[in-house]
């Protein structure tokens, strides 16, 4: 092996997609790699609930024999990932996080699809909050993922191992999803980037549903160049999925070359800068500092009513989860953690005239805040978590009425996207007074993902916040 | 609005709809859930122009298409 074990797994994706290419290491030494990773992260973390380790070794030397014979799969060949296990392949048991999940899927994710094609490697399946129900992370099903950071503290969920395990440098990318924030939360408390795309842009086709109205598929990566790697290999129409936009997706990579001299980074006068902390706070405001330095404007943005946004994306989740977990609830309510069924059957509540009138409005609110918000600033800059990541004991509150107000805290900054079905992609921008990380958001009009790329490649270019990663204690 | 959705009423509709497992407190706290989210599509609904429930899901995605930034 040329480089250490330690060095490769502290590639970027496409150093490792280069490396592979260019025959300077196997694809079985990355995946030795990224295994022997985990295997000593696991214990203090536990973002893995299982590891395909033979199966991975197995992948990785059909790709390095296809190498041999100058067939590449493409831009991910070789490349070891990890999803949330809500991403079904045929034959095998997705978990959902959860002791009640149904049976082995008898089919298989576009998106793993896709993966599969570009040629990346599928490492394990990712711990998640059960059923994807909840931002903390907790999971009293399969245990809780911790943040590497520091394991008394959440990872956030509910793709909670995404964050975790692409920080701690164990894969090279990640699929998560996003209904309420669940990507980007895990994302800003780890360190790494997360992006919710436009509601459309990627297909939900096999992935587990929780709310079809609000679900976004999305990814984690450790620099923008990953994350428009990864996105290129998966995004565009799906025709069993018939939420995806018939677009063409742009080219990811190239959308990076741009520089953000003129653009207007939009900061909110309202709502998203309300209940901040100022540790939180003065990170965010320092990242505008780097934006003026590149050359963009930072220029204030008057904001639509936003108040009720996240009630109304709640509307639309809890409605539709309830309906989809109703037979499962009367059939193995047992099998839930107690807290996770309380916030399944939060439908039984809400009148289906006012779910109705929560989809009914969705294009009027959409519209309003696109056309008021972008007519002002080119994309959005605003704080992904208003607070810093709490401890796991903090917000153990288990079914108590409480709940409901650690989580709209929480997802105070990012629910509002879901509702509106707008981009919105998690940065790292440095830590709270705790030493965890946090980040910005950027949010754009809709399939301005290469946009919120763009800016967030000039931020990194900058700055060394990606850089930074998490240790173990020495033994 | 002052008024709260019944929790009493929540834990007969979840016993009809056969989730006999949902017992007072667990009704109370959906109950008051429920609440804040029903109070808050109350206030949005007042000022803004719903779409024909029909057609609320392909218009929100003609509504994103619309709106979209446009290709680089």
């Amino acid at each position: 092996m040329s480089a250490g074990a330690d060095e490769i797994t502290g590639w970027s994706l496409a150093h490792a997609a280069r490396a592979v290419s260019a025959g300077n290491v196997s694809s079985r030494e990355i995946v030795s790699a990224c295994l022997a990773r985990i295997e000593r992260w696991q214990p203090r973390i536990h973002s893995f609930l299982d590891v395909f380790g033979e199966k991975a070794l197995e992948a990785a030397d059909r790709a390095d024999a296809a190498l041999a014979l100058g067939r590449s799969a493409g831009a991910l060949h070789g490349v070891p990932l990890a999803h949330k296990d809500m991403f079904y392949r045929a034959g095998r048991v997705s978990t959902m996080g959860s002791n009640a999940a149904p049976p082995a899927a008898t089919t298989t994710s576009t998106l793993l699809e896709r993966l599969d094609r570009a040629g990346a490697i599928e490492l394990g399946a990712l711990n998640m909050s059960e059923f994807a129900l909840g931002p903390t992370g907790h999971n009293a099903s399969k245990g809780h993922c911790r943040n590497p950071w520091n394991p008394a503290h959440v990872a956030c969920g509910s793709s909670s191992g995404g964050g975790s395990t692409v920080a701690a440098r164990l894969a090279f990318g990640s699929l998560g999803s996003d209904t309420g924030g669940s990507v980007r939360l895990p994302a800003s408390v780890t360190g790494v980037l997360g992006l919710k795309p436009t509601y459309g842009l990627l297909s939900g086709y096999g992935m587990m549903p929780l709310s079809h109205s609000a679900d976004t598929p999305g990814v984690f990566a450790r620099t923008t160049l990953d994350l428009a790697l990864l996105l290129n290999a998966i995004a565009g129409h799906d025709s069993r999925d018939s939420r995806t936009s018939p677009r063409t997706p742009p080219n990811y990579p190239a959308a990076l070359s741009a520089d953000v001299r003129g653009l207007r980074i939009g900061v909110p006068q309202s709502f998203f800068l309300e209940q901040v902390s100022e540790d939180v706070a003065r990170a965010v405001q320092a990242s505008l500092r780097v934006f003026t330095s590149l050359g963009a404007q930072v220029v204030p943005v008057s904001m639509p009513d936003c108040e009720h946004l996240t009630e109304l994306s709640r509307v639309l989740v809890y409605s539709e989860a309830t309906a989809i977990h109703a037979a499962n609830l009367r059939a193995r309510s047992a099998d839930y953690s107690p807290q996770v069924r309380v916030r399944a059957a939060t439908g039984l509540g809400i009148p289906a005239p006012v779910y109705a009138q929560a989809l009914a409005l969705r294009p009027s609110l959409v519209d309003r805040f696109v056309r008021s918000v972008f007519a002002q600033c080119d994309v959005l800059h605003l704080p992904t978590l208003g607070i810093p990541a709490p401890t796991i004991e903090e917000t153990d509150v288990g079914g108590a009425a409480v709940m409901w107000e650690k989580i709209a805290v929480m997802v105070r900054c990012t629910a509002p996207f879901n509702y509106l079905g707008l981009p919105a992609l998690a940065v790292p921008c440095g830590f709270t007074d705790n030493g965890l990380p946090t980040s910005f958001q950027l949010a754009g009009r809709p399939f301005a993902e290469a946009t919120l790329l763009r800016v967030a490649h000039a931020y990194e270019q900058a700055t060394d916040w990606h850089l930074r990663k998490p240790e173990l204690p020495k033994a | 609005m002052a008024e709260t959705i019944d929790a009493q009423a929540v834990l007969i509709l979840a016993h009809t709809q056969g989730q006999t497992w949902v017992d007072v407190e667990t009704a109370k706290r959906i109950a008051a859930a429920a609440t804040t989210a029903v109070q808050a599509v109350a206030a949005v609904a007042s000022g803004v122009a719903a779409a024909p429930l029909e057609d609320s899901a392909l218009e929100f995605a003609a509504t994103l298409e619309a709106l979209a930034e446009p290709q680089l």
